[in-house]
């Protein structure tokens, strides 16, 4: 196994501080016993302690075990030996004989993997009262019919008084109205109307803004009020939108396919009250691309980011949807040796018509993944080789990728938003860098 | 614009104003896509925001692309990028500093200067980092420019915060030149290169080939303005040599009184100079032997002088000093030291014990500026044994220099300030034995950690790498001295990250 870059390793730590910790810790000095197999990364890190802590990393997942007591995870001694090990130096050296104590958690592992796969095979599907859950979703039908219909009343009043008019009202005007959809179960949409809230006094192209998003959310008023006629797919993309969540329970259930899936890019966000996890995956026979959302709010840490351009053999179970689908894994997936390639991608105008095209399908598709080819860099855009050009959003890193990509034409992935693309990852030269 | 254009822009404007003041515009022909607008009795209301909803879909499904010109791109590079592992010090380095914060930039500015050394550039992924950090430290952009080649030097053309990269790089071509091979810039070149590059390209040419460099000030002195032309004469400290002294003469009669004055400071470091022996001439009958023995020495104050002895730095006297004891001194500081054996029949230490009367003091200032510039370390032992003066420390001969310094650290080490300015005064790097026996020194000290946070900066820029197991053996014994065990670790680190970093680019 090839090791990894630097980035790849400050890319999994938790924090800052612990990367910090693990960068003082990457010295010979305190380790011992350390060594390293294809998919093994073992090592004892002498602490304050008399006993030295017993640091073992399956390096296909990634998966860390420490015998520290830090809530970190992965700690900083899981962190410190693979900056090590990185490093090249020949302070961790291949070894044949794996550790007693990182053989056993390996041992454990797989046989927990078995165990949970075969467990998940045999145990019936939990079935609670039927009629207790049908009462629950009635009330919980009722409450959302009752807050679309005080929703519609509210679009129907802001169209006849005017988006001039609405223009000038607080913000607490908008958040009450999004507070209301709140109780009436409908979280989604009222962090859509917050976010457009938000935006209508500072934007100077607030007026469209606001009328696109008038439409959209009478669109999901009409929508809701004939879902019996949608099917399971259209239905789900709706409920994704509304923010009526399906149980993973029911989503492992469902739809899953097995393959070799292709890391195309991942993105994290903070909005200081909850972290999130984007992660793009390229399945290598269905050629779909699905999205792996993961969340941590308060002290929570989010799970290890995948190595972009890696392969993983994985089941993924997809939520019900139409169109640029979210999905989950199943199990805890391989790496994969086998050969992955990114796409060889498309020219802008070709991505615009696959979103126009995916947008018929799922209306409330915010982000259309894209790998476009032979596109060049500016500062505040991407240009294809027929000249046609879509501006970057504000929090794309323009910097490294131009420092990366020096003006000449490259393979890239990246999220269209609305009119925007977020470059999340750039083929150079055949290597794959994550940004 | 299309009719399609044409309503979307109407329902825009009866949304703004509000159904109740602005009809609805019929849904206009939406053609092959047979969207048809809802049949039966809909409110105004409903009907704007069913426009709304179909115009919105349709805006953003069919809204045409920009077409620009692709951005020009990067020339090639002409270097190779670093080595992996120096690449992954240099990530080191930056994000997360051993030894501490403050040593960053030290350790960043030893990467940029070993990659230099060995012709590489830094990887295109860290140039954002390496410019924006440079951006705002202003010592570290000189070395960053040398090592940024074409990709950098582009990236920082498109960013108005970095456009200092693009003036740094012109200096930083003919910089590297004449370090490393001391070759001149063509006189037409030289004329052209900003003016806070030509010092630097100076030096170097100056470090190699003396007169090269002195041909190069003679070129464009006639045009330069008074603060290059003194600042190019300051750069011919560097190898200073009798062949230097008619370019200096000529500078005594500058326009500019500074650039006379430094033409005479200069001049106070060669001694076989007629303008030494102008001196020496009028300090001559001012010194005299008396005593029943010869052995004590009287100096009587200069009177007036005249024109010539004004252009040979007789003028006026720096604040608060009196006039005719600044001549005394600036006559001291010119003539050759020789002509003390001549005028007291003594040799340095004799002469300096022998100056006591009133005017010494103004005397012996001259006489240690001469020591000083002419690093005569017979003077400036004799002088040193009088009191310590770290200016003097240089002129000894590297041996008695650590000797001296050593010394002093023992009579000062109760006071961390002092030994740490005693310390300053041998220049970096130090040889491995003096590092050493100072290291044992200051573990002896009996503030182990005040003396080490004082003289902190001078260990982490000179000590040689054979005292580091010393540090490593103190760092062992310090105990619960946190301070200490800090400050010697990162010490330590800095010292063993350097030197990774010199070998990363071997």
């Amino acid at each position: 196994m090839t090791r990894w870059t630097s980035q790849q390793v400050a890319g999994l730590a938790p924090d800052a501080s612990s990367l910090a910790a693990a960068r003082r810790l990457a010295r010979p000095g305190p380790w011992s016993d350390t060594g390293s197999t294809e998919t093994l990364l073992w090592g004892k890190c002498q602490g304050s302690g008399k006993t030295p802590y017993q640091v073992s990393i399956d390096l296909t997942a990634p998966a860390f075990r420490c015998s520290c007591p830090s809530r970190k995870f992965p700690c900083k001694h899981g962190l410190a030996l693979l900056i090590l090990w990185v490093d090249g130096s020949g302070s961790v050296a291949e070894a044949t004989e794996v550790a007693g104590f990182a053989q056993e958690w390996a041992a454990e592992r797989s046989a927990r993997a078995e165990s949970k796969a075969a467990g998940d095979a045999a145990r019936p599907p939990r079935t609670p009262d039927p009629a207790a859950a049908a009462k629950r979703l009635e009330e919980r039908l009722a409450l959302m019919d009752d807050g679309m219909d005080d929703f519609a009343r509210w679009l129907t009043d802001l169209a006849r008084s005017g988006t001039a008019a609405a223009r000038h009202q607080s913000y607490a005007w908008w958040d009450g109205t999004a507070a209301r959809l709140v109780d009436a179960q409908l979280p989604g949409l009222a962090d859509d109307v917050r976010s457009v809230g938000g935006a209508v006094t500072g934007r100077p192209d607030w007026a469209e803004r606001l009328l696109v998003a008038l439409g959209r959310w009478w669109t999901a008023t009409r929508a809701w009020s004939g879902r019996e006629s949608l099917d399971e797919a259209r239905l789900g993309d709706l409920r994704a939108y509304l923010g009526w969540s399906t149980s993973t329970e029911s989503v492992r259930r469902g739809d899953a396919v097995t393959d070799r899936w292709l890391v195309l890019g991942a993105h994290r966000t903070d909005d200081g009250r909850l972290q999130q996890q984007r992660t793009w995956l390229r399945g290598s026979a269905t050629g779909e691309t699905v999205q792996v959302l993961d969340f941590a709010a308060g002290g929570q840490v989010l799970p290890v980011a995948r190595i972009v351009g890696s392969g993983l053999d994985a089941t993924l179970a997809r939520y019900p949807g139409a169109a640029v689908r979210r999905a989950l894994f199943v199990h805890e997936p391989t790496v994969s040796d086998g050969d992955v390639r990114m796409p060889s991608g498309a020219s802008l105008e070709d991505a615009r018509s696959a979103a126009a095209e995916t947008w018929g399908r799922n209306p409330w598709a915010r982000r259309i993944p894209v790998v476009l080819s032979d596109v060049r860099v500016g500062v505040d855009r991407v240009v294809d080789a027929d000249g046609a050009s879509v501006p970057l959003t504000d929090d794309a890193d323009v910097w490294s990728l131009l420092a990366l990509t020096g003006g000449e034409p490259a393979r890239l992935f990246g999220e269209l938003e609305e009119t925007r693309l977020r470059p999340l990852t750039v083929v150079l030269d055949g290597e794959v860098v994550g940004l | 614009m299309s009719d399609l254009d044409t309503w979307w822009r109407d329902i825009g404007n009866a949304a703004l104003l509000g159904t109740a003041r602005r009809p609805v515009p019929p849904l206009p022909d939406l053609g092959s896509a047979g969207v048809l607008g809802r049949s039966g009795e809909s409110s105004r209301e409903e009907a704007l925001l069913d426009a709304a909803a179909l115009g919105g879909a349709a805006v953003r499904a069919g809204r045409r692309l920009d077409h620009t010109e692709p951005p020009g791109a990067a020339p090639d590079d002409h270097r190779p990028v670093a080595p992996r592992r120096a690449v992954q010090l240099l990530e080191l380095v930056m994000t997360q500093p051993p030894a501490g914060a403050q040593q960053r930039s030290a350790l960043l500015a030893h990467w940029l200067g070993a990659a230099d050394d060995a012709d590489c550039r830094v990887p295109h992924a860290l140039l954002p980092t390496v410019i924006a950090l440079a951006t705002g430290a202003r010592e570290l952009r000189r070395p960053a420019a040398a090592v940024l080649d074409e990709r950098g030097r582009w990236l920082a053309g498109l960013r108005d915060e970095w456009s200092w990269v693009a003036d740094a790089s012109a200096g930083a071509e003919a910089r590297t030149a004449s370090r490393t091979t001391g070759t001149a810039p063509h006189a037409d070149d030289w004329a052209r290169l900003p003016s806070t590059d030509r010092v630097s390209v100076l030096a170097g040419v100056r470090a190699h080939d003396p007169a090269a460099a002195r041909d190069l000030v003679r070129a464009t002195w006639a045009t330069d303005a008074a603060r290059d032309r003194r600042a190019h004469l300051d750069a011919l400290r560097i190898a200073l040599g009798p062949d230097d002294e008619p370019l200096l003469e000529d500078a005594l009669d500058d326009r500019a009184a500074s650039v006379r004055e430094l033409a005479a400071e200069l001049l106070d470091a060669l001694p076989g100079s007629a303008r030494a022996a102008r001196m020496a001439a009028l300090l001559r009958p001012l010194v005299r032997r008396s005593g029943l023995l010869g052995r004590a020495v009287e100096v009587t104050l200069p009177d007036e002088p005249d024109p010539d002895a004004v252009r040979d730095g007789l003028g006026k006297p720096p604040p608060r000093r009196s006039a005719r004891g600044w001549w005394l001194e600036q006559l001291c500081a010119g003539a050759p030291l020789e002509l003390w054996a001549e005028l007291t029949g003594a040799g340095p230490v004799a002469t300096v014990k022998r100056l006591t009367d009133a005017h010494a003091t103004d005397a012996l200032a001259g006489i240690r500026r001469a020591a000083r510039v002419r690093r005569d370390p017979e003077w400036a032992a004799a002088l040193l044994d009088g009191g310590w003066d770290p200016t003097l420390v240089p002129a000894l001969p590297r041996e008695l220099r650590e000797r001296a310094v050593l010394r002093r650290v023992d009579a000062t080490n109760t006071k961390p300030h002092h030994a740490a300015a005693v310390i300053a005064a041998v220049e970096p790097p130090w040889s491995a034995d003096y590092s050493v026996a100072l290291v044992s020194r200051l573990r002896a000290a009996p503030q182990g950690s005040a003396i080490v946070v004082a003289t902190l900066p001078y260990l982490v820029a000179g000590l040689h790498p054979a005292a580091l197991d010393a540090v490593e053996r103190w760092l062992e014994s310090t105990g619960a001295d946190h301070t200490l065990t800090t400050n010697l670790r990162n010490l330590l680190q800095f010292h063993s990250v350097k030197r990774s970093i010199t070998e990363a680019f071997r």
